[in-house]
């Protein structure tokens, strides 16, 4: 019997692509919008400029930073728990940061600029600390509790933010359903600041993970047999990931999907080395949200959509497909 | 490699119980016994998947508790007897993952990846998902990784295979076992191997370590399993004898 050939893409070309995609999805989102500008149509008036300079930009800078964070954590993720449907919306980590989030806007208000990326951290951490422990065992990973704990934290996350909104003031009302559904309205120069050093600071951390990332994907004991301190690894990685999400969530609160569609999508690009699959996860999360937020700002123009609703949207029958696959392979 | 006063217990259960075992380099050690003898237990502990409870073991002259975790992953490497990736690497990408724990170029790690896998029969497999291939293959596959994994040793490494000829064809496991004495003699590795076929024991292997309960209870020349009371003894095993003009064959 003849196996086929693996057909992948060059690295280097699909990194190629993503950045011409994202150099376009970038022109495309300062340029489109209830208000529309040509790039041939220069030079702009001062409210041109401050739509483009003070709206759009930060906007879109966010949206980049978000969508690479969340990719990154999700590509991690799921070369940790050995899974491809491990994602930080799933296993209940993004709602976890998002109550962490909630909860530090109700009671602490005044500090909010540093105690709501704080709290969502310390919110994601617990929940993946949770998630982990319950779905450890010894054959490896179990899928079916990792979903479980996400679904149990979730609807435990969810009642709890529900319950924050009954008792809060108009304000905070408004924020809470932003962190329900996601948006990247808020886009602050303190958020955006906070995303790109926690972008940088994972990046490179992650990139010297990869690696012995490669070797996990063989199983926990083989990876100790090639040398890798599995255990401190993990432990590191996971406070890492919280750190992520939490970051993002704080920043736009909770996307779901990208970290789950993002990552197996470039790995059926270009194979699953972590070398290759971090960085390029980086870019086309960062496309891919961009894109999704010029969609949430024009389909329903000049209202929008919140972008969790899109990326739901785009992600769920995605997911679907993917439970589809791997329904052989679950255990119960 | 000398294993003193080796004890192991899981839920207040004696698995391992070794008073001496000698094991050397340069020739191929079989470990045999029934099952639940505790000889993948024995394996786990060699390669410090598990800890023994109390004992020693020394390996080059060092106690195997002192050895780094680089140390140990360039000396000490085993074959699993099944594989469970997740993701669809390559089999050569599987096979440069044995180089995690060393120090290579990319054109040394090319030519030291390609030549493990022609020892092992596996190139013509190189650009296939390693998921789509047989146990078989997949093992021949993760046996070149292995080799990979000990080729930067710089005294003689020990190799520990699980059942390699379980999932193997006929022809096939007469090679890989081939092969192992081929590392055993020619690069004067330690190899240790747990077999299930004695007759496979009888043409490949220089040493039998006969455990049952986790004791042993022989050591010596294969020719022990010619032994009619031992077989008796430890498998509960009564063998034909196959009767010709001049000589008398056991039958397993």
């Amino acid at each position: 019997m003849e196996i086929a050939s693996v057909k992948r893409m060059a690295p280097s070309h699909t990194a190629l692509v993503l950045v011409l995609l994202m150099v376009v999805s970038s022109l495309l989102a300062v340029s489109l919008g209830p208000m529309k500008f040509s790039l041939f149509n220069m030079p702009l008036g001062d409210y041109e400029q401050a739509v483009i300079w003070q709206l759009r930009v930060p906007r879109l800078i966010l949206a980049l930073l978000v969508g690479a964070l969340l990719a990154l954590c999700g590509a991690v993720m799921q070369g940790l728990f050995r899974n491809p449907l491990a994602d930080p919306g799933i296993a209940g980590v993004s709602t976890g940061a998002a109550l962490g989030a909630v909860l530090s806007l109700v009671l602490l208000p005044a500090w909010s600029v540093f105690s709501t990326p704080f709290c969502a951290f310390l919110g994601g951490l617990v929940t993946t600390l949770l998630v982990w422990r319950l779905a450890q065992s010894p054959q490896g990973t179990s899928v079916v509790m990792l979903l479980l704990a996400g679904i149990a934290i979730s609807a435990f996350g969810g009642a709890v933010i529900g319950y924050m909104s009954y008792v809060a003031d108009d304000q905070a009302l408004r924020d809470i359903s932003l962190w329900q559904m996601g948006s990247l309205a808020g886009a602050t120069r303190s958020s955006t600041a906070i995303c790109f050093v926690a972008l940088v600071i994972l990046g490179f951390s992650f990139y010297r993970y990869s690696n012995a990332l490669n070797a996990l994907l063989l199983g926990e004991a083989e990876a100790r047999h090639l040398g890798i301190d599995v255990e401190g690894m993990k432990l590191k990685l996971i406070v890492l990931c919280a750190i992520g999400v939490g970051v993002a969530v704080a920043a736009s609160g909770i996307i779901g999907f990208v970290g789950l569609v993002v990552p197996h999508c470039v790995r059926m690009l270009t194979g699953p080395n972590h070398k290759t699959l971090l960085p390029l996860s980086m870019l086309c999360g960062a496309v891919l949200l961009s894109l999704a937020d010029l969609f949430a700002r024009l389909w329903i123009a000049p209202a929008e959509l919140p972008i969790g609703l899109v990326t739901a949207l785009l992600g769920a029958p995605f997911f679907f497909t993917l439970i589809i696959q791997q329904r052989s392979r679950f255990q119960y | 490699m000398l294993l003193e006063n080796i004890k192991f217990s899981r839920n207040r259960s004696l698995l391992i119980n070794i008073d001496r075992l000698d094991v050397l380099p340069d020739r191929v050690t079989a470990l045999i016994g029934p099952n639940g003898a505790g000889k993948s237990t024995l394996l786990k502990i060699l390669c410090r998947e598990l800890r023994e409870d109390s004992g020693s073991i020394v390996f080059h002259d060092r106690n195997i508790k002192d050895w780094s975790r680089f140390e140990l992953a360039r000396h000490v490497a085993i074959l699993p007897q099944s594989s469970n990736l997740v993701f669809p690497f390559t089999a050569y990408e599987v096979v440069t993952l044995g180089a995690t724990p060393l120090r290579l170029t990319q054109n040394a790690m090319r030519q030291m990846v390609e030549q493990a896998m022609k020892n092992t029969g596996c190139l013509d497999l190189k650009d296939t998902s390693f998921m789509a291939l047989s146990g078989g293959q997949q093992q021949r596959v993760q046996l070149a990784r292995v080799l990979v994994q000990l080729s930067q040793a710089d005294k003689p490494p020990l190799l520990l295979l699980d059942e390699p000829t379980s999932a193997q064809d006929l022809a096939q496991q007469h090679k890989l076992l081939e092969q192992t004495t081929v590392f055993a003699k020619e690069k004067g590795y330690y190899v240790v191997v747990v077999l299930h076929d004695l007759n496979h024991v009888l043409n490949y292997a220089d040493d039998v370590v006969i455990l049952k309960n986790g004791s042993v209870v022989e050591t010596g020349s294969p020719d022990l399993l010619k032994s009619q009371r031992i077989l008796e003894n430890v498998w509960g095993y009564t063998p034909r004898l196959s009767h010709s003009s001049n000589s008398t064959t056991v039958i397993y």
